[in-house]
């Protein structure tokens, strides 16, 4: 009785190459081309403009169409608003932590509380001077944009950015 | 003394594995990205009338009506579009004044943002929103 050999086992691998460098094109193209957004905190259509700028803000506010506010992807009121943008988007984090640490050296140290107030008065820089981004919906009233717009000013925001969806530019 | 571990065939690496997870990574981030649409629309905060009325600085002042048309300097109103054309805008854009936009309280922020637009087109870097009286 006659084996067949042992059939020797290549690696039929190398017809794939091509498929594989697609793949890795289209990869890196949608890494780079993408941006993975966040599920906004809330439902806003945007109004249209077609001749506006590249935004530059970072930090936005949403204004609904019902008129309800969300800052940092959660929904603030319009009483806190003032408060909560006056404040660097780390802020509160940082503060958090510092009260912690300073918790944490009055236990182990306790009577230096000079180098505890120190610690306190860290200074939190401020964000960098981008201006507040507003994603307002398209249906809101000016009247509830100039009361939003007041609370701003109040906290100290002078500039902001309206966000709105670029469409191609109407012949005119 | 011969060691023999060196006259094993070395065996090819499969890629098999490594395409599946590319693919993964691939319908990853062709399911999560979005392609960014967005623009943005420079605007000051002014105060309320009383602030910048003191301030005897020329300026262009627009105010957007209900109904669609614009009041350019108290004059009479004329359609959004025609702010374009129109001769004291293109006289403060060419002299690089402030504008100054005011609107009514029920107007949308669609038609708001038209006229910001438009504004934007003709060149104005320095726009200005009218708050709360």
């Amino acid at each position: 009785m006659k084996l067949t050999p042992k059939r020797q086992r290549k690696s039929d691998d190398s017809g794939l190459i091509p498929m594989i460098n697609v793949v890795f094109l289209l990869l890196i193209f949608f890494m780079v081309a993408g941006v993975i957004e966040s599920t906004p905190p809330l439902d806003v259509s945007l109004p249209e403009s077609a001749d506006a700028q590249e935004p530059v803000s970072q930090r936005i506010l949403f204004v609904s169409a019902d008129g309800l506010l969300a800052l940092d992807g959660e929904q603030v009121s319009e009483g806190s608003l003032a408060v909560l943008v006056a404040q660097p988007v780390n802020d509160a984090i940082d503060q958090h932590t510092i009260a912690a640490s300073a918790q944490d050296s009055d236990v182990s140290f306790t009577g230096s509380s000079s180098v505890v107030t120190d610690d306190v008065d860290i200074h939190v820089a401020p964000d960098s001077e981008l201006p507040l981004g507003i994603q307002a919906d398209a249906t809101i009233t000016m009247k509830r944009l100039k009361q939003v717009m007041d609370i701003l000013r109040s906290a100290g925001i002078a500039e902001v950015e309206l966000l709105t969806t670029r469409v191609p530019a109407v012949s005119n | 003394m011969q060691l023999e571990a060196s006259r094993r065939p070395r065996r090819a690496i499969s890629l098999t594995p490594l395409i599946d997870v590319v693919f993964i990574l691939l319908l990853f981030f062709m399911l999560t990205t979005q392609f960014s649409n967005r623009q943005g629309i420079s605007i000051s905060v002014l105060g309320d009338s009383a602030e910048s009325l003191t301030m005897d600085i020329e300026r262009l002042r627009i105010n957007l009506q209900a109904d669609g048309t614009v009041v350019v300097n108290n004059l009479p109103p004329i359609a959004i579009v025609s702010i374009l054309d129109s001769p004291e805008v293109v006289s403060a854009r060419d002299n690089a004044l402030l504008a100054v936009v005011d609107s009514e309280e029920d107007v949308d922020l669609q038609a708001f943002t038209q006229l910001m637009d438009l504004l934007a087109r003709m060149g104005f870097d320095n726009v200005a929103v009218q708050g709360l009286r």
